[in-house]
């Protein structure tokens, strides 16, 4: 009993400077109330970031076709090895890579981060809402 | 050596050994506390928990390790702090051992890391042995509590 009181006391007064901390980061409890992954990124945050951005394409041929975002490497997930090196050739250190597949429900392109991450490349992220999302964010009125 | 200075010694000794736990529990929970977004994707890389929990995980945690830590250290509040301590060092090493069954490469997140240096480059052994060598600084005192105890008993 008295261990159960001092565990709550000591969770009670973790809890304000954890309250204050989430106070300081509003992103995470958007994020956690969205249940955004920790690699996925929304265009906006995209557009906001000062590194130069690597956007690979998890699609189709087909879809790729259609339309991409500008500068984007098409990534082959049932032909990644031979693929890869498209991406590689394009890629440097200094760049944040993002990987997009159709919409918000295709799981493509978060598969394929993890891929790129155990292949060595570092600052990969996924686009959450995928092509979609983006060409959303960059629809002319 | 004398009854009551082996006492005193005795009682030292289990101190030192939970204020090691708690020190590294403080140490630990700092680092973390610093940089939540980073414990957020060492979390996220185990797939233990849903996306949505390792948010609320990682701005907790690391101040109920400081405060927990603290506690041992000072040893205020020392029987609570020692079974958060404890349940922390067993649910630690028990998502290594998994992430590891599954030969996953984590990040372990234990000092605030971020990702392995290299890809398979996460030191299960080292890191699952290293929780319970605190794990076992907590259970220190307790034990020689109880041989004190036993001692004082059957002293003429």
């Amino acid at each position: 009993m008295k261990a159960l009181r001092e565990v709550c006391v000591l969770a009670a007064v973790a809890a304000l400077p954890a309250a204050l901390a989430l106070a300081l980061h509003p992103e995470l409890t958007d994020r956690a109330r969205t249940g955004l992954a920790p690699d996925a990124v929304r265009p906006a945050e995209v557009a906001a970031w000062t590194a130069p951005v690597l956007w690979v394409d998890a699609r189709d041929a087909a879809a790729f076709a259609r339309g991409h975002v500008p500068g984007a490497v098409r990534l082959d997930e049932d032909n990644f090895s031979a693929s890869l090196g498209g991406v590689l050739a394009a890629w440097s250190p200094d760049m944040r890579v993002v990987v997009y597949c159709d919409t918000a429900a295709c799981s493509r392109s978060r598969e394929l981060a993890q891929r790129l991450r155990e292949a060595g490349l570092s600052e990969v992220h996924h686009l959450h809402g995928g092509w979609e999302a983006w060409s959303r964010a960059h629809a002319t009125p | 050596m004398e009854p009551g200075t082996r006492d005193t010694v005795t009682r030292a000794a289990g101190w030192l050994a939970g204020a090691v736990a708690g020190l590294a529990l403080v140490v630990a929970g700092t680092a973390k506390a610093m940089h939540p977004a980073t414990f957020v994707a060492d979390i996220w890389s185990y797939h233990l928990v849903p996306e949505s929990w390792a948010y609320w995980i990682a701005v907790f945690l690391p101040w109920l390790e400081i405060v927990a830590g603290a506690a041992l250290i000072t040893h205020r509040l020392h029987t609570g702090a020692r079974l958060v301590a404890a349940g922390m060092f067993i649910v630690f090493a028990v998502a290594l051992a998994i992430s590891w069954a599954r030969g996953l490469d984590v990040a372990c997140g234990c000092f605030g890391g971020g990702p392995p240096s290299a890809a398979g480059a996460t030191n299960y052994p080292w890191l699952i042995t290293r929780d319970l060598l605190l794990l076992a600084c907590l259970a220190v005192e307790p034990w020689l509590a109880r041989r004190t105890t036993k001692r004082t008993q059957t002293r003429p």
